[in-house]
């Protein structure tokens, strides 16, 4: 899991995936037969380019949620805007890191000696929330820091047995499994495509499929487990460790039936655990995708818990087992009639 | 005489990403055409005669649903409406098997439920819509999925009257309640000269500027969408020449594939057929307002 943990290690605020993409580079090029990198910064590597059959485009993001510099206020606070869907309520108290010198900071709240009673109920609003960088005064702070600097969570991956703590599993997860899964020798053309800017609207996704025009496109995600505590009896699904997660559709598509057939009549056959996605939550690079062409679609994810936070979990052995059913589906793709 | 294809249409089975059976129909009553018919990865169907640039005709095949999330201990199965403000109300839902089930809103938090009526039926992948309905009476159809399928009907009928020598381009596209997903793919192969957007439209709120029984619609502007003014004009002097009556309509608080299209730089005019009870389990539709919707279209096909 070296390599996991260098991707999720690095920075990768939408827009900035400049570092994640100089990983992927140096461990799977060697893999591909070409490379290419486009204006955006989506990052292409072509396999068995002459061979027939359908073109297969895998996709996985290399962006993380994050901040931006706002502005820097006269006493030296950052101010900041949301790249990504964030949770306003993760963010007080949190270590960050902030442009190209990797400055620390930190998210600063009111401590609770200085609220009133009203204001313990509430949550700080994005708006009155500031980074910290120990500056006393804007030109202090102006020293290292830059409008438009990006921010990232301070967190750093530790694996506790088979369970990974890190931050943006979403989408590094897919990324690693991408790097491992170029090693493998697949019997049709086969593109992967670490595309940018997903999370503030599957942009960098448009470009790539527009490129590749594939026939099959197959996103790899980490998408949010939801076996979170609660007494209610409602939808939990996907668990954590309970297998790999195949998407029937989500707010930007449909996930080709003969696709979803295919990925869970193999797992079964593989003796591979997965379990399906609650229905209609979240968008991946495929929504974008079929957007541009024709083109069947499916989804398949590792679960991760407290997904778009500082700080998630998630599971060797989804991984493991998301990267052998990605492979044993490859090879029976040849029965299914797209 | 029963308007049979609009009947097997509202009948059949065809929630959003599934909705290859009701594409199976159109597809079936497009043969013998003189298009040539063909269905891409999204099940969007197309047809075209002649050569481009072509005039444009295009509708939805899929219904609004629900989708099956979670079967609780009780073995009632929680489901999420698509689209997400879809007001279908309780009563009877069918699956792609035509199963029955009843469906009903949880009192405290009405989120959807339904029941089944064999015990363990309903998994994760399971989609359901409203159990068909469909009556027709001296003036008007009353129909479970009326407003999906309306469109289509016309343009079957307009692709079953057309002659060899007359060029168009028919899209019956997928997704429209998943944010017209099937569209922009379908799209592009096209030439196009005029694009024509043909749904049945809302006029419960009465503010509408159209009304039902008063003839087919022609919107001024959708939400982000206006209609070019020349282009109205030109609509409304073909109805006049055919002596049909048409009015003029706006649907400024409704997404429309209007909407996506000229964010991508296509203008599209939207012909409309007003409808009553919109997305509910019985819409209501005056026969004479589909009937001149079909000779418009037909006018339409003609060209000016």
């Amino acid at each position: 899991m070296e390599l996991l943990k260098r991707l999720c290690d690095a920075p990768g605020v939408c827009g900035h995936e400049e570092a994640v993409r100089e990983i992927l580079i140096n461990a799977a090029g060697s893999y591909a037969d070409s490379v290419h990198v486009d204006s955006l910064g989506n990052l292409f590597m072509t396999k068995g380019e002459k061979k027939s059959g359908p073109r297969v485009m895998f996709a996985a993001h290399t962006d993380e949620v994050g901040l931006m510099v706002e502005r820097i206020d006269d006493d030296g606070f950052i101010r900041f805007m949301v790249l990504g869907g964030i949770d306003p309520r993760v963010l007080p108290a949190k270590r960050v890191r902030i442009g190209k010198e990797c400055i620390p900071g930190v998210i600063g709240i009111k401590p609770i000696h200085l609220l009133d009673k009203e204001e313990r109920k509430e949550v700080t609003s994005l708006s009155d929330l500031r980074v910290d960088t120990g500056a006393s005064s804007r030109s202090e702070a102006e020293r290292f820091v830059d409008v438009g600097d990006p921010i990232w969570f301070d967190t750093s991956f530790e694996q506790w047995g088979d369970v990974l703590k890190a931050k943006a599993f979403d989408d590094r997860a897919g990324c690693y499994m991408m790097a491992e899964l170029i090693k493998h020798e697949f019997g049709f053309p086969v593109t992967f495509v670490w595309t940018v800017q997903e999370e503030v609207g599957l942009r960098g996704a448009r470009a790539a499929a527009a490129r590749v025009r594939p026939d099959i496109i197959l996103a790899l995600e980490g998408t949010g487990a939801g076996d979170v505590p609660t007494d209610k009896d409602v939808a939990r699904r996907p668990f954590l460790g309970k297998g790999p997660v195949v998407t029937i559709l989500d707010r930007t598509m449909v996930a080709d039936k003969r696709l979803v057939e295919l990925l869970c009549q193999t797992a079964d056959h593989e003796g591979i655990p997965w379990q399906f996605k609650r229905p209609l939550i979240g968008g991946t690079d495929a929504g974008a995708a079929i957007r541009v062409k024709p083109l069947h679609a499916a989804v398949l994810a590792i679960p991760c818990r407290y997904i778009h936070s500082p700080v998630a979990l998630a599971d060797v052995k989804d991984i493991i087992n998301t990267i052998e059913l990605v492979k044993a589906a490859c090879g029976r793709f040849g029965e299914v009639k797209l | 005489m029963k308007n049979k294809i609009l009947q097997e249409l509202c009948a059949a089975f065809g929630p959003t990403g599934r909705e290859s059976r009701v594409a199976g129909i159109v597809k079936t009553h497009l043969e013998g055409t003189n298009l040539e018919v063909t269905t891409d990865a999204l099940s969007n169907v197309i047809a075209r005669g002649g050569d481009g640039p072509y005039r444009v005709f295009c509708t939805h095949l899929d219904q609004p649903g629900w989708v099956v999330e979670h079967r609780d201990k009780k073995g009632f199965l929680h489901l999420r409406p698509l689209p997400s403000d879809a007001e279908l109300g309780a009563g009877w839902a069918v699956d792609e098997e035509a199963e029955l089930y009843r469906v009903f809103r949880e009192p405290e938090d009405k989120s959807w439920r339904a029941g089944s009526l064999i015990e363990g039926k309903g998994e994760m992948d399971t989609f359901l819509v409203p159990k068909g309905e469909f009556e027709e009476s001296r003036n008007a159809f009353f129909a479970t999925a009326l407003a999906d399928r309306a469109g289509a009907a016309l343009l079957i009928d307009m692709a079953q009257n057309m002659g060899v020598d007359q060029s168009a381009a028919l899209i019956f596209y997928t997704g429209r309640h998943l944010g017209f997903a099937g569209l922009p793919a379908a799209l592009e192969t096209f030439d196009i000269e005029r694009f024509y957007l043909v749904e049945a439209l809302p006029c419960d709120k009465g503010n509408e500027g159209y009304s039902s029984g008063d003839g087919p619609v022609v919107l001024l502007r959708t939400q982000r969408s206006v209609a070019p003014e020349y282009w109205i004009e030109e609509v409304f002097h073909l109805a006049e020449e055919s002596q049909l009556k048409l009015q003029k309509g706006v649907l400024a608080d409704t997404s429309s594939a209007a909407d996506s299209l000229s964010r991508r730089g296509i203008p599209s005019l939207v012909l409309g057929v007003p409808l009553h009870y919109h997305s509910s389990r019985i819409e209501r539709m005056a026969i004479a307002d589909y009937e001149a919707a079909a000779r418009l279209l037909e006018s339409l096909l003609r060209g000016t």
